[in-house]
């Protein structure tokens, strides 16, 4: 049996009557990485926080490595979505004074990291000149330098160069066996995480999965987006689709003449790949049909 | 910076002293860094101790002795309400205590890291303060006198911490805590007897300063003995401080 590193039993938080999150529970074994999946102001990031201890839930329980009162989190890395350390400290002065709280050999760490997070031109600079993306590779390092049996992250990759992304990646999971993080990167994400959880209006929308489920669970592997309100247009009949923003998702077999038909109306559409984003949209379409 | 970490051995120290020592050095750095806290903790008061001494001490010694309270005292007051309670604050509001948690130690070693960085300031002025008092006024500080400075600023600065803490901690989500610590501030100074003995002038603002906290002080850096007016001040703000603490939370972000 897989040990569990992390446990919340129907976590709920509202603040001044609002329902931020509502009953949520998951597994995190080791081993796993859960990514959190979810729409702008969702719950993600203080789902997040309630994990990380930061934010009390108003109802649910909490276990980290298996303890409900004294969780450690000194086996914990975390990286919130910005780095509020010292301003006026630099880069490497921070590193090292990590280092020192965490008992870690600076030299070491930095023939480890800084070439690979791209930090070696950026070391003597202060924290509050760093741009976002350098802000975050920072953070990163702070996070995974002392190997922690969890990593808990928020917006891992937001700012981040998408080309160092891979590299970076590959030390995260080299370094971290356990990760639970956020992300607005769907199309990363379903090649990252071993597990997903759909957030919507502080719900989990499905039990959390593996990403393939969700994908698999679509009507068809193909989609059709097609500009305009076809809500209504006969070869619409019997298919299933979503509305996203100003065009309409269309799920089809491409083994049908549905394709054929539409081209002889139209030629503003697209075919594609249908993706993980697919799976959380039409989710939702399901659950608000009127929407 | 004279000191350097790597030059000490800090395998040697047990972790716990040496977080606080490493905590403190960089909290120095980044004072140092700051050029507004090194006018106002360094520079400022070297400025005025000079120029009040220049004005009305040279023909009168003991008014030298008494600036010299008032200067230490005056720096005292400014470091504990602006250079301790704001950083405290900002490590919430900014999210960085959530960090701090996270890492082994209890997060108040940080804490403690600054108040030491504020200590070894304010260790340092009151020496060049005095060695000023000597070489442009002829001023001797006795060994007594010098340890009525060390008794005041450590008064003093717990006093003027737990204040300035209160000041930011009661507008943790407004932005009124600074305008709130000057106008304490502004009053404190301007109703004691630091730089002149109010009371010679006006007996109401001469009172109101033996209420406020640094006539006190002032009388314990002058070796005039510990006020029972001071107890309150010594008591009142940290538990308010405590109070105040337990109520923030953290803003979703």
């Amino acid at each position: 049996m897989m040990t569990k590193i992390l446990e919340a039993d129907n976590i709920s938080y509202q603040i001044n009557h609002k329902i931020i999150v509502e009953q949520l529970s998951l597994e995190v074994s080791r081993g796993e990485r859960m990514a959190l999946l979810g729409e702008n102001g969702s719950g993600k990031t203080t789902f997040l926080n309630i994990l990380l201890g930061d934010i009390n839930p108003s109802a649910g329980e909490l276990r980290l490595f298996g303890n409900k009162r004294n969780r450690d989190f000194s086996r914990v890395g975390v990286l919130y979505d910005h780095l509020p350390l010292f301003p006026m400290l630099r880069v490497d002065e921070a590193i090292k004074y990590f280092c020192v709280m965490r008992n870690l050999n600076y030299r070491h760490i930095k023939s480890e990291y800084y070439e690979r997070f791209k930090l070696g031109s950026i070391g003597k600079s202060f924290l509050s000149q760093l741009s976002q993306g350098e802000k975050k590779r920072v953070g990163l390092v702070l996070a995974i330098m002392h190997k922690p049996e969890l990593l808990i992250m928020d917006e891992p990759f937001a700012n981040l160069d998408p080309t160092i992304i891979p590299a970076i990646w590959e030390q995260v999971s080299k370094d971290c066996e356990t990760i639970v993080f956020t992300s607005h990167d769907w199309k990363g994400v379903q090649h990252l995480a071993t597990k997903i959880a759909f957030l919507y209006q502080g719900k989990f929308i499905q039990l959390p999965s593996p990403p393939e489920t969700f994908v698999n669970s679509l009507p068809t592997k193909s989609k059709l987006v097609l500009a305009g309100k076809w809500e209504k247009a006969d070869l619409l009949k019997n298919l299933p689709y979503y509305r996203k923003n100003d065009s309409l998702h269309i799920f089809f077999s491409r083994e049908t003449d549905f394709l054929a038909k539409v081209s002889e109306i139209t030629s503003h559409f697209s075919v594609l790949e249908t993706t993980l984003e697919d799976a959380y949209l039409y989710r939702i379409s399901q659950l608000n049909p009127t929407a | 910076m004279p000191i350097c970490t790597e030059s000490l051995n800090l395998t040697l120290l047990p972790d716990m002293l040496k977080t606080v020592y490493i905590s403190t050095f960089y909290q120095l750095l980044i004072f140092f860094r700051v050029k507004q806290g090194v006018f106002f903790a360094l520079i400022f008061p070297v400025f005025l101790f000079i120029l009040f001494g220049k004005i009305w001490g040279n023909k009168n010694p003991e008014y030298i002795g008494m600036l010299l309270a008032g200067v230490i005292g005056m720096t005292i007051a400014s470091d504990g309400i602006f250079a301790i309670g704001p950083v405290i604050k900002s490590y919430y509001s900014e999210g960085l205590i959530k960090y701090l948690r996270k890492l082994p130690h209890n997060a108040l070693v940080h804490f403690v890291g600054l108040i030491l960085s504020r200590i070894i300031v304010l260790a340092a002025i009151i020496p060049v303060l005095c060695l000023l008092a000597f070489l442009v006024f002829g001023y001797k500080v006795t060994f007594t006198g010098l340890l009525n400075y060390l008794s005041g600023m450590v008064f003093g600065l717990f006093i003027f911490s737990f204040l300035g803490l209160c000041f930011n901690f009661s507008g943790i989500k407004k932005q009124i805590d600074k305008g709130l610590s000057s106008l304490f501030y502004y009053i404190v100074l301007f109703t004691s007897d630091a730089f002149y003995p109010v009371s010679y002038f006006n007996e109401f603002l001469g009172f109101t300063g033996n209420l406020l906290p640094l006539n006190p002080i002032l009388s314990l850096l002058k070796g005039n003995g510990f006020a029972i007016s001071l107890l309150p001040w010594g008591i009142i703000p940290m538990l308010l401080f405590i109070l105040l603490f337990r109520k923030v939370k953290f803003d979703r972000s």
